[in-house]
């Protein structure tokens, strides 16, 4: 009995670590950090032993402890410094698939860290896959309703920062090209 | 649902998903399949989440992070049949009423060993050691932290101990009972207290005849006293583990 439960927990843990660890790290933002959220998060699993009679349980289940031990932390340090992003228009501008295929995953990654958690965490849940929008509002422990609208203002963010970033690339290139000083000083 | 609801809803579309089954979406796909405008956008719009999702796939993951939480399930050993609370509730109603009716002197409940207590502890120094719950230099703060978790508060560090700079404690579990973690800092090296009751456990030595081993690199020194059971480990300062008591 004491073999199938470490057999299961192997599964879970080869399942699900992956995914778990993204998440991990777009909420606290860091390695180290992410890496005990997501080890802590399947410690508790081993210790909730009926937990792992349905793996297809564990999943879920796993997902909302990291998130509910993040935020516990987050409440006892207070360390997460909070952006305000502005939201105010409903047009989303306009990202082209290929700006995001040419960047790194750790910028992408960078980007998502901005967000604030409340649109971040649902946001990078959606872009992992691994769960419908009702299991994302469980883990969340928020409505569908609020789920879908987060989404929306999290996406708009998003957006927001990526062209905020092309539009401060194209410009660097714009300067370096028409400054004929810097051009003489390299030649 | 006119265009602007099938837009919102469609924010959160993922196509070959399992929300695609989900009648909000069909509906909302309806739309954008009767308005051009919206299927370009809803074309885009996945285009661009697929963009940002594959991206997200390819964070990289920690080599070693996978073999940490393994090696951190090896720490907790399945809690026996016997041990678990409802089972220990009928057990106990049942012990009871054996007792008033027979006078049988019942074998004793399988303990825990010690040495088994030992390696799991010098593990985790090893393998998931990475910070304290609670840091302090003050041995008054240190008690009154865990004091005020009911873990250990009243521990009694050896004079050789006590003498030197706490860094902190944190908090373990082992087979169900509370670890309280106390962490020194020597010239050396680190130094590790464990303290947890004594219970059931067998094997455990005595404050007149305490225990010293190796494990791998690890030096450690076991005794109890007040009913509590102590495992002192240092890595590389074996003439203060030796000299403890």
């Amino acid at each position: 009995m004491a073999q199938q439960s470490a057999i299961n927990f192997e599964q879970v843990v080869h399942l699900y670590y992956e995914a778990l660890y993204r998440f991990a790290v777009s909420l606290a933002r860091n390695v180290p950090d992410a890496c005990d959220l997501t080890q802590e998060a399947f410690y508790r699993l081993a210790t909730k032993g009926s937990a792992l009679r349905d793996p297809s349980k564990a999943k879920s289940w796993l997902f909302t402890t990291l998130h509910r031990e993040y935020l516990s932390r987050r409440r006892r340090e207070n360390r997460f410094p909070h952006h305000e992003i502005e939201e105010s228009s409903q047009e989303l501008p306009t990202v082209s698939p290929k700006t995001i295929e040419a960047m790194e995953a750790s910028e992408v990654m960078e980007f998502l860290m901005e967000l604030d958690e409340p649109f971040r965490a649902p946001l990078v849940l959606f872009y992992l896959k691994d769960h419908s929008y009702r299991e994302i509002a469980d883990i969340l422990e928020i409505p569908v309703g609020t789920v879908m609208s987060r989404l929306s203002r999290a996406k708009t963010m998003l957006r927001k920062l990526l062209t905020r970033k092309a539009s401060q690339a194209n410009s660097k290139i714009v300067n370096l090209s028409a400054n004929p000083t810097h051009k003489t000083a390299q030649s | 649902m006119n265009k602007q609801e099938a837009k919102f809803i469609l924010q959160a579309y993922r196509p070959g998903s399992e929300d695609a089954a989900d009648p909000q979406f069909a509906e909302a796909l309806e739309v954008a399949r009767q308005t051009p405008e919206l299927t370009r956008w809803l074309d885009e719009e996945t285009a661009l989440d697929e963009a940002l999702g594959r991206k997200l796939q390819d964070t990289p993951i920690p080599a070693d992070l996978k073999e940490k939480i393994l090696v951190g399930r090896k720490l907790i050993q399945a809690t026996p049949w016997w041990r678990q609370r409802a089972w220990l509730a009928a057990a106990a109603s049942v012990a009871l009423l054996l007792g008033l009716l027979v006078s049988l002197q019942s074998p004793a409940i399988p303990g825990q060993e010690f040495a088994d207590y030992r390696h799991s502890m010098i593990e985790f120094a090893q393998h998931r050691m990475d910070g304290l719950d609670y840091k302090s230099e003050a041995i008054p703060d240190i008690r009154q932290w865990l004091a005020s978790r009911s873990a250990h508060g009243g521990f009694v560090a050896p004079a050789s101990l006590a003498g030197l700079l706490a860094k902190g404690c944190r908090l373990l579990q082992w087979n169900d009972q509370q670890v309280a973690l106390i962490c020194f800092s020597t010239d050396a090296g680190l130094v590790h207290l464990y303290v947890l009751d004594q219970d059931e456990m067998r094997g455990v030595p005595s404050s007149e005849q305490p225990v010293v081993r190796t494990l791998g690199d690890w030096q450690t020194t076991g005794w109890s006293q007040g009913g509590k059971v102590y495992l002192a480990a240092s890595r590389g300062n074996s003439k203060l583990m030796r000299n403890l008591l």
